[in-house]
């Protein structure tokens, strides 16, 4: 048998891919998809020529609307179109505001997450996020003619772990390679930053549907480093819309409305709000399903004082970033404004009071998101080797509860990720075999103030006395601020090990219902899907298993070779025979796939060590330059 | 693991002479430099072994990084590097001296903030943090001395300046 494979000339002579990737901005209000064509950042339009896809999703008794066809739905069917969904995510129905009436029909009032009765059944917002998802993957792929190869989606730097993992989650399940998840105001900064390529620091203020979101970067040298963020999850333009919604009831004396008509005047406040955008008074006119007229004219003053409460409470969040960078308002370069939502004139007059200088509103505050996502997603690909790099941030601090239901802070808040971090923990009992690890994610110092993220159990741990054995908790938060954690017994020979990754408030049950239904829906068509994306997996594995013979095999000993070179035959081999049923053929090429990724796991640590001493040797010799 | 970046002392990994002294300038251009070179986003193209190995190592770089630029955790990480461990857990030895002061600045403290007494707090936190680099810069003299033994002591006390002015900066940015 031949140890060494030559890749085929057609496969080496290949000059390099253009692959295209897509940023997606997955928001509570709308979404947009960008890319980048040709070495500019666009938006991709809809057929009808719309860039902003409301993230409104209608369940219909025989078909599923998503975008502007589900808007024009949402007042004749409010009970079946989900909006702002992404309020939602990975929280449990504790966590709703119970001021705020929603037109839905709950399911199970869980603690863990939040279930809606849809006419196609009860539906959580994962769920709903990724039909979204899926509808803006169709978007790029009819306006790009191909299959995106990655995809980076944007969240709100405030997003915890449980909010980030269910992000991610929806859009894996809507079928999308995601490369990373980005910090929306990161996304920002980078839309513009790149733009003028110039160093400086930033605020970004980004008000958007459901959050606000402060940011504040450095462009350094090529590097972005995000020094702190900040935020209110649980406030945006919806409240401003409620809040003039709320204005409109008492100024008109109405109660006990009907689904249909909350919907109605939900919809209409929010359509005044833009208008006193641009008008000093809006006429306000709608007809409830009870024929009564509703009239009424609000001026830009009578709004503004009605908001006034809220706008003061968008400023706290700067406060506190500026606080915790250290810098004081005057160090700011920039400040940019993102969101829809900071089109109101109260906001920009705000926010310019604050910082005595007027912000940057040049990129439409609807797109530039998208566009930082879009730019970052084409470097990410591979299509842009810019010296340039970006270094992202935890929000919120990670901790592990201790005796009394107390928080020991494992990961503070800000702390530039990826990280790692452990601490040493013991046992409180004589002969204690298993200790109870809670993951807990705030800022608080009760465990009951926090949010739980997971609980696992480390058993095992060898009898000995109270206070002998060493367990060692680890968390480690990647490049996407996911976290995984650790626990560890070091003492005894013996160590028990064991990893989570936190919930994003699903249970087992509840994701295999999930992924079932995501099966049945279109069966066939996910097959397909499956079986070509296993293709490319496994092309691109080979590709980059070959590359690498080529370059390295001199640090493999004959038995290493051998079994790399026995796993890519075999994978060849898959992808090249006719499916004869597709579901089968895509698990098949999936677990070659598997094994010859761990047949080169080796292979792959030892090349990393090579360019790290290669790169370390270059190092030396350039500092005896010095 | 097992290569020689993981196996560097922080001091080494940043290319610094290993003294309590760093120019938090270079410390910060280094940081950039490592990270363009080791941060999982340069092997995004790569394979999950490839990439995993990145996240490791550029989550050392910015372990080092951050226990170089604070002063609190330089000086222990660099008086362990000399053989002394410091247990801020459970070494609650101090003088009365210092205790009391320390009670006292807490009292302080809880009264502005019942008080939703900013400016008292402002002022509170502008001394704690010139006692903390009063300390910064005795740690520092006495490194260059090699008296580390003196060291533990005046780190206990850092670590209870910082863990104050950590309280007033919560409180400041949640008044």
């Amino acid at each position: 048998m031949a140890l060494l494979q030559i890749a085929e000339p057609d496969m080496s002579g290949v000059p390099h891919q253009h692959n295209v990737a897509i940023g997606i901005d997955l928001g509570t209000t709308n979404s947009l998809v960008a890319t980048v064509k040709s070495g500019e950042a666009t938006v991709l339009c809809d057929t009808s020529g719309a860039k902003l896809i409301p993230s409104i999703v209608n369940y219909g008794s025989d078909k599923l609307s998503v975008g502007h066809e589900a808007l024009k739905l949402r007042v004749s069917d409010p009970a079946n179109t989900l909006v702002s969904i992404k309020r939602f995510m990975g929280r449990g129905f504790a966590d709703l505001d119970p001021d705020v009436v929603y037109p839905y029909k709950f399911a199970a009032k869980s603690e863990s997450n939040i279930q809606i009765n849809t006419r196609q059944g009860v539906k959580n917002p994962v769920a709903v996020s990724a039909d979204i998802l899926s509808y803006l993957r169709n978007l790029a792929v009819e306006s790009l003619g191909e299959e995106p190869a990655g995809v980076v989606i944007t969240v709100p730097a405030y997003f915890d772990d449980a909010q980030r993992q269910a992000t991610k989650y929806a859009g894996e399940l809507a079928g999308l390679n995601v490369l990373r998840l980005l910090n929306e105001p990161t996304a920002a900064a980078i839309a513009y930053g790149l733009d003028n390529k110039q160093d400086g620091t930033f605020l970004v203020y980004d008000l958007g549907g459901g959050t606000l979101d402060v940011s504040i970067l450095r462009l350094n040298q090529g590097v972005f480093e995000v020094l702190s963020v900040s935020g209110d999850t649980q406030l945006g333009g919806d409240d401003f819309d409620h809040r003039l919604y709320c204005y409109i009831l008492e100024k008109s004396n109405l109660s006990q409305l009907t689904d249909e008509d909350t919907a109605q005047l939900l919809t209409r406040a929010k359509l005044v709000k833009e208008q006193l955008a641009e008008k000093e008074k809006v006429a306000f006119s709608a007809v409830l399903s009870s024929k009564r007229i509703v009239n009424l004219t609000i001026t830009r003053a009578e709004y503004e004082t009605i908001v006034k409460y809220l706008v003061q409470k968008t400023l706290l969040p700067l406060k506190k970033a500026l606080r915790d960078a250290k810098l004081d308002k005057e160090q700011i370069d920039e400040v940019i404004m993102v969101g829809g939502s900071t089109r109101m004139l109260a906001i920009r007059q705000a926010v310019t009071e604050f910082f005595g200088r007027a912000p940057l509103t040049s990129i439409n505050p609807d797109e530039v998101v998208a566009i930082g996502a879009g730019i970052q997603a084409d470097i990410l690909v591979g299509n842009k080797k810019d010296d340039w790099l970006l270094l992202d941030v935890t929000p919120l601090s990670l901790g592990v509860e201790t005796m009394g239901g107390l928080v020991e802070k494992i990961i503070p808040r800000n702390s530039t990720i990826p990280v790692v971090r452990a601490q040493d923990f013991t046992t409180y009992k004589d002969g204690q075999t298993a200790m109870s690890v809670h993951v807990v994610q705030g800022e608080r110092e009760l465990v009951k103030d926090c949010r739980s993220l997971a609980k696992f159990t480390l058993r095992g741990i060898p009898p000995m006395v109270a206070g002998q054995a060493r367990i060692r908790i680890s968390y480690q938060i990647d490049a996407d601020g996911l976290l995984s954690v650790q626990a560890k017994e070091m003492t005894s020979g013996v160590t028990a090990h064991i990893e989570v990754k936190p919930s994003y408030g699903l249970n087992d049950e509840q994701i295999g219902e999930m992924l079932q239904a995501s099966i049945s829906h279109a069966s066939e068509d996910i097959q397909q899907r499956q079986y070509q994306e296993a293709i490319v997996d496994a092309r691109a594995i080979l590709d980059s298993v070959e590359k690498a013979l080529i370059a390295d095999a001199d640090l493999l000993d004959e038995t290493e070779l051998k079994q790399i070179n026995h796993a890519c035959m075999k994978l060849k081999i898959a992808i090249e025979q006719k499916p004869v049923e597709l579901a089968s053929a895509g698990q098949k090429i999936r677990q070659f796939v598997e094994d010859l990724n761990l047949a080169s796991d080796n292979f792959a640590a030892k090349r990393m060590d090579k360019a790290i001493n290669q790169a370390l040797a270059g190092k030396e010799i350039g500092d005896i330059d010095n | 693991m097992n290569n020689e970046l993981l196996r560097q002392n922080y001091f080494e990994l940043f290319a610094l002479k290993q003294d309590y002294q760093v120019d938090k300038h270079e410390l910060q251009n280094t940081l950039r430099r490592l990270q363009k070179q080791y941060h999982p986003d340069n092997f995004a193209a790569e394979d999950a072994e490839m990439i995993n190995q990145a996240l490791v190592i550029s989550s050392q770089i910015n372990q080092a990084y951050t226990t170089l630029s604070e002063p609190l955790s330089r000086a222990i990480y660099l008086l362990q590097l000399h053989g002394i461990n410091i247990d801020l857990v459970h070494d609650t030895k101090f003088s009365s001296e210092f205790l009391m002061a320390q009670i006292e600045l807490r009292e302080q403290i809880a009264e502005a903030e019942s008080n939703s007494d900013f400016d008292v707090l402002e002022r509170i936190e502008q001394n704690l943090a010139k006692e903390s680099s009063a300390l910064d810069q005795q740690i520092g003299e006495l490194f260059s001395a090699e008296q580390y033994q003196k060291i533990k002591e005046l780190i206990k006390q850092l670590a209870f300046y910082n863990k104050l002015e950590q309280m007033v900066a919560n409180i400041l940015s949640s008044m």
